[in-house]
């Protein structure tokens, strides 16, 4: 891919990235705000690619996360895309940090796979929800 | 107004009940028009995506460019006039004052939430509606603000019609594929069945510019590239790369020993493929493990050449391929126990190489001749066996033959050596070599031959005893037929059996009477037809011998001749035996460089000048050549044959 098309990938990320935490922020921008925005794409994301994969997926983001912030317990679950379960660490303490990086790895996973079709798609879909409240 | 409003009412009205919405509306303005100062009529239609409008009627013959719209226009009330229209700041208007007109009736014949139309009834003359005229327009607003409406939802609920009819085709399509796909996977017995077949299927499902497979198992690691279009260095190395990122960022690791391989390209018409510029990709993944197992990269030179309904049908065909996937491995597994079981209890060493000649694999027996012969073990290259270079034994044979290895030390042992290269179109393959020890077999069979030989040598002398004047007859034509034989340079096995069918091809001549064969002059016709019997006796003597080689039919057919006119069944040319044609020509050769009863010796120039004459006539041009070398190779060296045969005895 061109310098430019980079660009524009690198772009639509940002975009997906920014409306997350828009929407995030709006709705209090607490963690349970950002979970409640990460289980909304994610909801996406198996629509598109399927429960198994999807989940696999998820499981490799929890895998990830886990390697960068140890101290967090990040359950896995049949559903490893629900962050409901999602714990912190001994103290039961989780910030945003950590959900803003789940946000990253989600992002760049679904670029790897989906290409800027899903990419795009997912912008959509978090307007939709936006335009919904 | 020229007539009643009510009379006009009615034309409208029947104007309306036209069916066609755009001809009703055209209908009703030129009907209008006749009674009302009407030049122009607009509509516009205002929803949340997007804006439009359109002249529906003109008096003019040509329609004006109106393109500007207002959202606002109308907002609030049903009608709005604007008598003079010149001193109106609204931009909409302002475009249509621009066009020469000056007095516009605004009407709203729809208002709902996500969709609003209004209709623009304009003239050229400013304050050109009188109030009978406003009040007959807005009695008709109602009537032309149903039709419209019914018009408008007829024309969204066939769209919605269209668009569900055309989803459903499309389902349809993606079912049927996915169903064939899923059918043909159930036959696939092999991981290049698998990736090919998904490439097709997705062929047809998508307009794609290239499609390329990742496969990391335990025992294979590929990326195979299926192109649509002719694609540059470039972009392989971009797929390449590609699909490595995925796969590291999904698994967490990369293949150590990836082989890329590339198809051949479908549209080789095409233009070259330069960039991808759209790409997806979809895990393979196995079912029994859940973990990833390999990719499926889609790419297209276009941008955005993707929708999200073709990536969702990708990812349902590559569930279908895990599937399948998992049969495989699991079969594969299931046939790889029960060959390494077969290869373990086999007696012969099986040994693979891949292409350097590294030893993949040896069973224990292969283990064993590795280390006896070349002193190494699996993993390391094999260069030699024994003293003999590798490459000697990968050259291919006929079936049914060996290479043979013999090694003196430690101690002397004889391999018989197979080898057969495996090309599996997706990796580079390599050879499978198979050594089996036939020293013991070899030595049996030899004991064996001895024996056999030693009989018949008995037997010859046993008839030599009858005859003296055929005493060493057979064992000088024995012996030079087997000179021939080699001179032909003639498989081993048929020179020894030439040379056994010589010491006994007129074991036949038992049943001649002794006076008949020592007769000193010339045989009568009855006695020629006892002798000419001969063969056909041998062969009664000697065709219930379980020989390893065809010594009774070589015997039989030594008296045939190329022309036909030999005895006892005239064959000709290919007919006949190879082993009866060299024999053929050697008992001529003895029998007239030879004494007879009936004559005394004539000399090997004789023999030779009679084969010479009838080369390709009675006797095998080929058979004569190497005759006729083997006995000048004799002369050259002094010694007349046949002592020089009889010197090599």
């Amino acid at each position: 891919m061109g310098e430019d098309d980079s660009l524009n990938q690198n772009e639509v990320k940002n975009e997906v990235r920014k409306i997350i935490y828009q929407l995030a922020e709006e709705k209090g921008g607490d963690v349970e705000a950002y979970k409640q925005i990460i289980n909304n794409a994610c909801e996406y994301l198996r629509h598109v690619f399927g429960f198994m994969i999807s989940n696999l997926i998820a499981e490799r983001i929890q895998q990830m996360t886990r390697e960068r912030f140890p101290s967090f317990v990040l359950p896995l679950r049949k559903d490893a895309f629900d962050l409901s379960a999602l714990k912190g660490d001994k103290n039961n303490n989780i910030n945003i940090e950590i959900l803003k990086f789940y946000i990253d790895c989600v992002i760049e996973l679904t670029e790897k796979l989906g290409g800027d079709t899903v990419l795009k798609g997912l912008v959509r879909r978090l307007n939709h929800i936006g335009s919904k409240r | 107004m020229k007539i009643p409003k009510e009379k006009l009412f009615f034309k409208v009205f029947d104007a309306i009940s036209l069916k066609n919405p755009a001809n009703f509306l055209e209908e009703v303005f030129r009907i209008l028009s006749e009674e009302l100062p009407i030049d122009l009529v607009i509509l516009w239609i205002l929803n949340q995506r997007s804006n439009n409008v359109y002249c529906l009627w003109t008096k003019a013959e040509k329609r004006p460019e109106i393109k500007y719209v207002d959202k606002n226009l109308v907002v609030y009330k049903e009608y709005v006039y604007i008598p003079d229209i010149s001193k109106s700041d609204n931009k909409a208007i302002e475009q249509i004052y621009k066009h020469g007109f000056r007095a516009v009736f605004l009407m709203s014949l729809l208002s709902e939430k996500d969709k609003r139309l209004v209709l623009g009834i304009v003239s050229k003359k400013a304050n050109a509606f009188s109030k009978d005229d406003l009040s007959f327009l807005c009695k008709i607003q109602k009537a032309l603000s149903s039709a419209l409406k019914l018009w408008l939802y007829q024309k969204d609920l066939k769209k919605e019609i269209e668009d569900l009819k055309r989803k459903i085709n499309e389902k349809e399509y993606e079912l049927q594929v996915l169903y064939e796909l899923s059918k043909s996977l159930g036959y696939t017995l092999s991981y290049d069945e698998l990736l090919n077949l998904m490439a097709q299927y997705l062929h047809r499902v998508i307009e794609y510019d290239v499609v390329a497979t990742l496969l990391v198992l335990d025992d294979v690691q590929k990326l195979v590239i299926y192109p649509a279009k002719r694609v540059t260095k470039k972009v392989r190395k971009q797929i390449k790369e590609k699909i490595l990122d995925a796969f590291f960022k999904l698994k967490g690791e990369k293949p150590d020993q990836l082989q890329v391989i590339q198809k051949e390209v479908i549209n080789k018409e095409e233009t070259e493929i330069k960039e991808i510029n759209s790409v997806f990709q979809v895990p393979i993944i196995s079912p029994e493990e859940f973990n990833i197992v390999g990719l499926i990269l889609v790419g297209s030179e276009k941008v955005e050449a993707f929708s999200e309904n073709q990536i969702k049908m990708v990812y349902r065909v590559a569930q279908h391929a895990s599937e399948s996937l998992q049969k495989i491995r699991n079969l594969l597994n299931l046939e790889q126990k029960r060959l390494e079981t077969v290869l373990e209890l086999m007696q012969e060493g099986v040994i693979l190489l891949d292409r350097s000649k590294k030893v993949i694999y040896a069973n224990p027996v292969g283990l064993k001749y590795l280390a006896q012969l070349s002193g190494i073990s699996q993993g390391e290259r094999l260069t030699r066996l024994g003293y003999v270079p590798i490459e000697q034994f990968l050259t291919p044979l006929p079936a049914g033959q060996w290479h043979i290895l013999s090694i003196k030390k430690p101690e002397f042992r004889v391999f018989e050596v197979g080898s057969r290269l495996v090309e599996n179109g997706i990796d580079q393959g390599g050879w499978i070599i198979v050594l089996r020890d036939v020293t013991d077999h070899r030595r049996a069979l030899f004991k064996y031959r001895k024996a056999l030989e030693g009989a018949i040598s008995a037997l010859t002398t046993a008839i030599e005893k009858r005859d003296p004047y055929t005493a060493g007859h057979q064992r000088r034509v024995a012996e030079l037929a087997r000179e021939i034989a080699k001179e032909m340079k003639l498989p081993d096995e048929t020179v020894n059996c030439i040379y056994l069918a010589g010491l006994l091809h007129d074991i036949g001549k038992i049943s001649v009477p002794l006076e008949i064969l020592t007769k000193p002059g010339r045989l009568n016709e009855p006695e020629y037809e006892i002798i000419k019997f001969h063969p056909v006796v041998g062969y009664e003597i000697l065709k219930d011998i379980d020989f390893p080689w065809p010594i009774a039919e070589a015997v039989l057919y030594h008296h045939e001749r190329m022309d036909g006119s030999g005895y006892p069944k005239g064959l000709k040319d290919g007919e006949i035996p190879i082993e009866a044609r060299v024999l053929a020509v050697a008992d001529v050769v003895e029998a007239i460089s030879s004494h007879r009863p009936y004559r005394p010796a004539l000399g090997i120039k004789a023999a030779l000048e009679e084969i010479e004459k009838n080369k390709g006539k009675l006797y095998d041009p080929a058979v004569v050549d190497a005759c006729v070398r083997v006995i000048k190779k004799g002369l050259s060296r002094n010694k007349s044959w046949p002592l020089y045969i009889s010197k090599n005895m």
